[in-house]
Parts: structure tokens; C-alpha cells; sequence
């Protein structure tokens, strides 16, 4: 049985609680690292876009969920993110190591601006500012055509490794698994400093907050610059898998797709931005293999499938939203909590 | 503990049995999607984004031309068999659907695949595992540089645009007309204006005002108020058929008294039910049948439409069409013995190949891989709620 109560600060802080966490995650590493050498590029291609999913969803949970600051324009951070990567590798070369540092930090330079209207504004009047920044953002680099190639787009090659191209899907994840991880614990830990405590208490509540003492200037623009640095790199990971860019990139549904994750997932968990990503990213493949099961025998039906999968993508949040208000971070605790109890039920 | 520890073991299992499935059903033949009796090809298209229902119709063509091919004993013995994905306009989904099709299901070619973003993106796949394919996506820029395995059935939308200019310069030889341009500020409007541009530097001319607007827009008052204060003459649009009606329905309201010229994607029925009357004498450059035809083509599609799919003809069945008839020209004469690359040698033997008359003469080179680099004139005729042909095909001045 995992272990319930801690008998040192040491441990109370630690990252993995017992044992068995420990070992659950060294399973799951093994799996990570092993699985994927045995699935066909079309899997691979899928947990890529999962893996970008993952560490734009961390950053957006970050400013939504921990620190209660809704913004619609998580998608431009991701963009810039994106357009900092083509235009700095196919103008001067610049490797990956550098390229995708820096394209975080061009987000999050872009973030700290479109943050400054969230020292005076709050909820809808928050998301709709966002939103307008994030149409700005878009417009220029739709139209500054000079930098970012417009409309038409530019192609992006893969990040080279020991003078290799990282073309083959498996090769990217590889690339990319460091990246994630890394992005995943540092968001864990961030949520656990002061940083993050300070974040959760904007939340929950900002004129206590700033009545203890935190400076709600200073925190919430730090939460859209991590934010942005996160969807940067997102962004940044995105534009190297795909191999290109253009302003169809990013779209109005992308930043909905990335909402979905956080309501499927779980608001303010980073575990719950994981699960979302996972399961915004899959879902649509999900709905494929049901349309490729109807095909031969139903091909009809298979048709109607393919014509109302959206509708059953929306019905899925709204199912969610509904009956499972802490998404699959919810469904995680109850399994814990049933395994920390067992045999005895829990109430 | 031990039982715990079994029950762990146990979901392990459970998933690697399940990867081992999906690993098991990437089994290669030897040519990807061809056997004996079957060639498998993929088709990806918009059907929970913007151009849905483009997607629907052009599927409706796909299966109605295919099955009557399959009736007929396919092609070189081989029943064609299509499998549909949705891309939503998505350069992600696109992808994915791309390394579905082939990796996954290993189809042979990709019939069509809608949205520039979307399709752009799967070249490097494409061409590194010689997939052919014809996208339904005709920004120029697209297709330059030639990428060996992509194909398109035909003509860009630059060089209709520059055709509009022509017809205003060569065909009326209005030398003096004013024209300004208006267009949707996306690759594929962009690349209409940008044919319009070339095509009036060739007859050297230069815009009187230029507009941009967003994608979605539905008030074109200010961009058709400066053309009047611009005082042109011709209006050439850069849009599709819901914001070229937008564009119309407001030049009759102001009542601008010049000529508006639109492209391809701007000449569905949905002009009339939108812009109703004010659609009377709009022009537009084609490089497809237009709907009142008779052509052979056309024909045999409505037939097809009917006893397949019990539905009727429509305009965006065209481009399910001008895919079908070059692809299935183009399996024909690859042969029996059909590879990628001897599907590739087929369609660049095509040299002003007759599609049954759904687009222009059709060549495809080394160099060139859109069918055609003409278009011809139609006008809109409410009364019989029609395009009719009033300049025939023709290689803008520029593009020769």
C-alpha cells in the first residue's frame, strides 16, 4: 500500500510520494522510451502532435487553471513560437538547441505585453483582451510578408543531430520526449515554489492575496510570460514536426482545441493537462478507427460517421463539463484514492 | 500485493497486445495499395471545417465517377477502392490522415486532398514515399518547384485571375480601363491578385486601389467605396462565392456602374441564391465546364450521380470530377504493371488530353504540373441560373 502520511518536510515535498510512485513512473518511463520503437509512423505522427499538445496545454493550464487568468490567446504565443523557429532556422541556420530556447522567449517577451491589460482586467472582459491580442499578433504575421512569408507560408527543416536530419517520426519523438519531460517538471515543481503557491492564491482569491502580500503585478505577468515561454516552445516543436508554416496553422480551433484540453484534462492540474492533450490528440484518430470499423460493412453509416464526428467531439466536452467537471485528473484521483484504500472502500 | 502486481501485468499486456495490432497492420505489399484485383487510393478532405460542404459533394462525385468505373470492370482488371479521411482544413489533421492513409492503410495514391495549409504539408511524405496524388488546392506557388508525385487537375488561380485581365485588355481591348482589385487576404486570394498583377504588368498597367479583407468577412461597403473613389472600371475579386455575392449584392447598392470579374471559386450556384439579381452579368475566369454545359464529362457524371448516390448534379461536384477523369486517365495508361513512377510517366505523357471536356486541354511536363495554364470567360445568367461561355480558353499574355 502506497504511504498516506509523511514523517519529514523531505518527504512531504518530494516529487513521487512513495515507492510505488516511483516505480510507476520508472514503468512508464521504460514503456515511453520502448514502446514507440515498436509503432508504425502513423502512431508515432499522432504522439508527436500529442507531445506539442502536452507542453502547450501545461503552459495554458498555468495561466487558466493555477492562476485563474482566462486568456483566448494562447495560440498566437504558439505561433510566435512557431514563425521565431522558420524564420531564424531558414534565414540563418541557427540550430535547434538555440532556436527553440529562443522562440520561448520571443513568446513570452510577446506575453509579457498582452498580459499587461490583466492587471486591470479579470474574467470575460480577461478572455476577450486576449482574444483581440491574439488577432493582432495573427494579422501581422499574416501580413508582414517581408519576415514571415505572408499567406503562402515558409518550410522549415527538420533540427539536425550529430549533422543528421531528424526525418523519420520515430527520430522526432526521441528529439522531442526531453522536451516534454522536462517542460512537465518544471511546470510540477513551479507549481510547488512560492511562484506557484502565490499563482494559486491570485486564483483563488486576488484581493487576499495581495492582502498577504503578493504583488499581483508582478505575479500575474510572470504567469502570462511562462505561459507564452511554454507555448513558444510548443509552437516552436510544431513548426519542426510539421515542416511548415503559414497562418492556417494556427487558427481560432486550435485555441479551442486547447481549451477542450484543459476542461477534458483537468483545470489546474499539470496532470490533467497531460491527460487533455492526450485525449484532444487521440480523440479525433479515436473517431477514424470507428469510421475505418463502420467502412466495409456499414459503409453508409461509416459516411454519416465521418460527416458528424465533430458533433460527437462536442458532445464529448460537454459530457465532461457535465458530469466531470475535474476531467480525467478526477477520474485519476478516484483511482488513487480507491487504491490507497483498498480493500476498504472509501466515501 | 501479488494480486495488485498481477493485475498491473495483466493492462501491460492488455496495451502491447493492442500496439502489437495496430504495428501488425502497417504489412507492406509489394507495391503499396495495388494487388491483383484492388488499387487502394485515399482521399482527404475538409468535412468538419470551413470547406465541409465542399467536402460532401466532392465525396459524392469520388463515389459516384468510382463506382461506375468498378461497375465496369475497373481499371485493368483492378477495382479501385477509396478511403476518405477529414483533414478539417487542419495542416496537423491533414497529416496525420496523410500517414494514416499510407502507413496504416497503404494506399497507392491520394485522389484529393482540400485546403493549401493542409495539403502543402503532406509533400515531403508525398514525395518521400511516392505517394501521387492531385491535391484540390490550386494556389501556383503550390507547384513551384515541381514536386515529382503532385499533380494538378487544374488551372491555378493566378492564372485565371491574369486571364480576367486579358479579357479586359485582348479580348474587349478596353486599353484605357481602370482596375482595382479585390481579394482575400489568404494564399488563395493572394495568389489570384498576385496573377492579376503579373497579367497587367505584361499589358503594362498598374492597379488604380487595391483591397484586402479577412477570411469571413461579410461587409465589402468600404472596400467597393473605394473602388468607386478610385474610379475603376473593373473590379477583379479574389474570393469565393459567398463574399464575391458579398461584394456584388454591394456594388448594386452603391451602384457602381463598372464590370466585376471573379475566379473559379466565386462561380457556384450559391452566386444567384446569394446575390440574386445583382449577380445578372458577372463575370468570371474558368478553367471547368461550367454546370449548363454539354459536355461528355458532365454527362456521364449526372448518370452516375443518379443511380450511385440518388443525388443531383451540382457545381462543386467539378473538382471530384477534374481529379477523377485525369487520375483514372492516368491509371489507364500507367498499365497493368502499375507503380508509382509509371503512374507519374502516364500523366506526363498527357499531352492536350480531352477530359471529356470538364477542364481545358490537358499537359502535364517534367516541368509543369498543372493541367492547364488556360481559362476561358463566363457571364452569370440569372435567368437560367448558369455561367455562359462568352470568350473561349486562352493562355493569359503573361503566362505564354
Amino acid at each position: 500500500m502506497g504511504r498516506t502520511f509523511h514523517s519529514s518536510y523531505a518527504e512531504e515535498m518530494a516529487l513521487f510520494q512513495s515507492d510505488w510512485a516511483r516505480a510507476w513512473m520508472a514503468i512508464f518511463l521504460a514503456l515511453l522510451l520502448g514502446v514507440p520503437a515498436l509503432l508504425g509512423p502513423y502512431l508515432l505522427s499522432v504522439l508527436n502532435l500529442a507531445g506539442v499538445a502536452v507542453i502547450g496545454a501545461i503552459g495554458l493550464n498555468l495561466l487558466i487553471g493555477t492562476t485563474g487568468q482566462i486568456s483566448l490567446g494562447h495560440v498566437a504565443f504558439i505561433a510566435c513560437g512557431g514563425y521565431t523557429t522558420a524564420i531564424l532556422a531558414e534565414r540563418f541556420g541557427l540550430p535547434f538547441w538555440l532556436l527553440i530556447p529562443a522562440s520561448g522567449c520571443v513568446a513570452a517577451l510577446i506575453g509579457l505585453v498582452v498580459g499587461v491589460p490583466s492587471l486591470r482586467l479579470e474574467g470575460f472582459y480577461l478572455a476577450m483582451a486576449t482574444l483581440a491580442a491574439a488577432f493582432i499578433i495573427e494579422y501581422v504575421y499574416a501580413h508582414w510578408e517581408s519576415l514571415t512569408a505572408g499567406t503562402t507560408g515558409m518550410k522549415v527543416a527538420r533540427p539536425t543531430l550529430a549533422g543528421a536530419p531528424l526525418e523519420s517520426s520515430l527520430a522526432f519523438f526521441y528529439f522531442q520526449l526531453p522536451w516534454v519531460i522536462g517542460a512537465t517538471l518544471f511546470a510540477k515543481n513551479l507549481t510547488r515554489t512560492k511562484v506557484g503557491r502565490a499563482w494559486v492564491a491570485i486564483r483563488d482569491r486576488d484581493i487576499s492575496a495581495e492582502t498577504l502580500g503578493i504583488d499581483l503585478t508582478h505575479y500575474k505577468l510572470v504567469a502570462f510570460i511562462v505561459s507564452a515561454f511554454y507555448g513558444g516552445v510548443a509552437g516552436s516543436l510544431y513548426v519542426y514536426y510539421l515542416k511548415t508554416v503559414s497562418p492556417e496553422h494556427f487558427t481560432f480551433a486550435l485555441m479551442i482545441e486547447y481549451i477542450a484540453m484543459l476542461i477534458v484534462g483537468g483545470v489546474g492540474s499539470i496532470l490533467g493537462s497531460i491527460f487533455g492533450a492526450v485525449f484532444i490528440t487521440l480523440l479525433p484518430e479515436a473517431l477514424r478507427l470507428v469510421t475505418d470499423l463502420l467502412r466495409d460493412d456499414y459503409p453508409v453509416l461509416s459516411f454519416r460517421f465521418l460527416y458528424v464526428k465533430q458533433g460527437i467531439y462536442g458532445l464529448i466536452i460537454i459530457l465532461f463539463l457535465l458530469f466531470k467537471p475535474d476531467g480525467c485528473f478526477g477520474w485519476w484521483q478516484d483511482v488513487k484514492r480507491y487504491w490507497q484504500t483498498w480493500p476498504y472502500k472509501h466515501s | 500485493m501479488a494480486q495488485r502486481l498481477k493485475q498491473a501485468a495483466v493492462f501491460v499486456g492488455v496495451i502491447l497486445v493492442a500496439l502489437g495490432v495496430s504495428v501488425g497492420t502497417t504489412a507492406q505489399a509489394q507495391v503499396r495499395g495495388v494487388t491483383d484485383t484492388e488499387v487502394t487510393l485515399g482521399v482527404i478532405l475538409d468535412y468538419t471545417g470551413p470547406y465541409k460542404s465542399a467536402g460532401v459533394l466532392i465525396t459524392e462525385a469520388f463515389n459516384a465517377y468510382w463506382k461506375a468505373v468498378n461497375d465496369a470492370g475497373g481499371v485493368h482488371g483492378r477495382k479501385v477502392k477509396i478511403i476518405y479521411e477529414d483533414n478539417g482544413a487542419s495542416p496537423k489533421m491533414g497529416l496525420t490522415a496523410a500517414n494514416k492513409l499510407v502507413y496504416k492503410d497503404g494506399v497507392f495514391g491520394i485522389l484529393g486532398s482540400i485546403g493549401s495549409a493542409a495539403t502543402v504539408v503532406l509533400f515531403d511524405l508525398v514525395e518521400k514515399e511516392k505517394v501521387p496524388m492531385l491535391p484540390i488546392a490550386y494556389p501556383r506557388k503550390m507547384y513551384d518547384p515541381v514536386k515529382r508525385y503532385v499533380f494538378m487537375a487544374s488551372a491555378p488561380y493566378a492564372i485565371q485571375a491574369a486571364r480576367a485581365i486579358d479579357y479586359i485588355f485582348d479580348d474587349k481591348k478596353d486599353l484605357n480601363a481602370k482596375v482595382g482589385i479585390i481579394y482575400q487576404d489568404d494564399d488563395f486570394g493572394e495568389d489570384a491578385r498576385n496573377g492579376a498583377l503579373e497579367a497587367m504588368k505584361a499589358w503594362g498597367k498598374t492597379p488604380a486601389a487595391q483591397e484586402a479583407f479577412p477570411r469571413g468577412t461579410t461587409d465589402f461597403r468600404s472596400a467597393v467605396l473605394n473602388m468607386k473613389r478610385a474610379d475603376v472600371d473593373y473590379i477583379i475579386i479574389g474570393a469565393a462565392v459567398r463574399e464575391a455575392a458579398g461584394i456584388v449584392r454591394e456594388a448594386k447598392l452603391t451602384r457602381f456602374k463598372g464590370q466585376i470579374m471573379g475566379i473559379d471559386p466565386s462561380l457556384g450556384p450559391p452566386l444567384f441564391s446569394l446575390a440574386k439579381e445583382a449577380a445578372e452579368g458577372y463575370l468570371g475566369a474558368s478553367s471547368f465546364a461550367t454546370l449548363g454545359e454539354d459536355v461528355p464529362a458532365w454527362g456521364n457524371l449526372k448518370a452516375a450521380l443518379q443511380k450511385y448516390e440518388k443525388k443531383t448534379f451540382n457545381f462543386y461536384h467539378v473538382f471530384g470530377l477534374a481529379n477523377s477523369v485525369v487520375y483514372h486517365e492516368g491509371l489507364k495508361r500507367a498499365g497493368r504493371n502499375l507503380t508509382p513512377d509509371t503512374l507519374v510517366a502516364a500523366l506526363e505523357s498527357l499531352r492536350d488530353f480531352d477530359s471529356g471536356g470538364v477542364l481545358p486541354p490537358v499537359t502535364f511536363t517534367a516541368t509543369k504540373r498543372y493541367a492547364s495554364k488556360a481559362a476561358k470567360i463566363v457571364r452569370a445568367d440569372v435567368k437560367t441560373q448558369d455561367f455562359i461561355a462568352v470568350a473561349p480558353y486562352q493562355v493569359p499574355k503573361a503566362m505564354r
